[in-house]
């Protein structure tokens, strides 16, 4: 079994044309930025046309990208920009997703990760309920699976300031699924 | 005072984030699809290089510079100056060279070539040893 490419050389690859390279840097991304796109916007197909609008911008630009060691800042910058300016051009308040389109997305997670379509409600309507601020630190951080470094990079907000709204935003996100379920605080 | 180093989930919160992160089958197929024709092509090994206003900017340089050298070099040498020239040639005793040093002493000088000429010659005459 071969070995994944380190990330500059397998950029550097790509921005030279090779298709191999190119499917790899697609599918090593790809998912986890339609995963927060997704979840953001809460639309799998606009989400789906918001990713592939992406990667075709970073195709075009790659031959001009300096890798320093911040692709994935560059990339979820430009899919969160691209985000933006879809939802402020269509004018679009993201819609809770329907139970039933949730489950045909795609295959089954493992079982230690299933969860029942009421706790998948309780999550998403949740998540609506946040503020976009917090709602973005946990989509980045948990769909996107950025790190915390980068994340701050890409808001450019202190790592502090970064780990305390994560925090703040997740303790908001578990109390207001507990109050959907109708659980009790412990 | 907020704790700042409890930074992930709770399990369960964990689990619930992961089971709602699901990405539809053939996703990344279809990314490739779209985003595969806006990437520059490999160069092929006959195309050695692509056009960009560097390398134009370069050529054209270096053609100016090698236009810059051919037309130098394509130039008259300036006349040495006349007298110096002169004196040479009248010790080296080559009278057809000196013919042609007169004209252009006189051309510089704007004198009269016949006295000049005249004078020449006869010192040349004085001088000369045949063998």
């Amino acid at each position: 079994m071969t070995q994944p490419m380190e990330t500059p050389q397998l950029l550097a690859r790509a921005a030279q044309g090779d298709p191999q390279a190119w499917r790899e840097v697609v599918e090593r991304w790809g998912p986890r930025v339609f995963a927060f796109v997704r979840s953001h916007a809460n639309d799998p197909e606009l989400a789906e046309e918001i990713v592939q609008s992406v990667f075709c911008t970073v195709a075009r630009k790659l031959p001009d990208y300096v890798e320093q060691g911040r692709f994935e800042s560059w990339l979820f910058r430009i899919a969160l920009n691209r985000l933006r300016d879809e939802m402020r051009r269509r004018k679009r308040q993201a819609r809770p997703m329907a139970a039933e389109v949730l489950a045909d997305v795609g295959p089954a997670a493992p079982a230690d990760q299933r969860a029942t379509p009421e706790e998948l409600a309780a999550l998403r309507e949740s998540m609506q309920q946040l503020g976009e601020a917090d709602r973005l630190v946990i989509d980045l951080r948990h769909q996107g699976g950025m790190g915390f470094q980068q994340m701050a990079d890409l808001l450019n907000e202190p790592l502090g300031t970064l780990l305390a709204r994560h925090h703040r935003a997740l303790r908001k996100l578990r109390d207001l699924i507990r109050r959907r379920l109708g659980e009790e605080e412990p | 005072m907020m704790p700042m180093h409890d930074p992930e989930p709770s399990p369960r919160l964990q689990r619930l984030l992961k089971a709602s992160a699901l990405v539809p089958p053939g996703l990344s197929d279809r990314l490739v699809r779209a985003s595969l024709p806006q990437l520059p092509r490999a160069e092929s090994p006959v195309v050695l290089w692509r056009f960009s206003w560097s390398r134009f900017a370069a050529a054209a340089a270096l053609l100016l510079a090698a236009g810059l050298v051919l037309r130098w070099m394509a130039e008259p040498a300036e006349p040495e100056h006349p007298e110096y020239t002169l004196t040479m040639l009248v010790e080296s005793g080559d009278e057809s060279v000196l013919g042609e040093a007169i004209v252009n002493l006189n051309s510089a000088r704007g004198t009269g070539l016949a006295d000049l000429d005249a004078e020449m010659r006869l010192f040349l005459a004085d001088t000369r040893v045949d063998g």
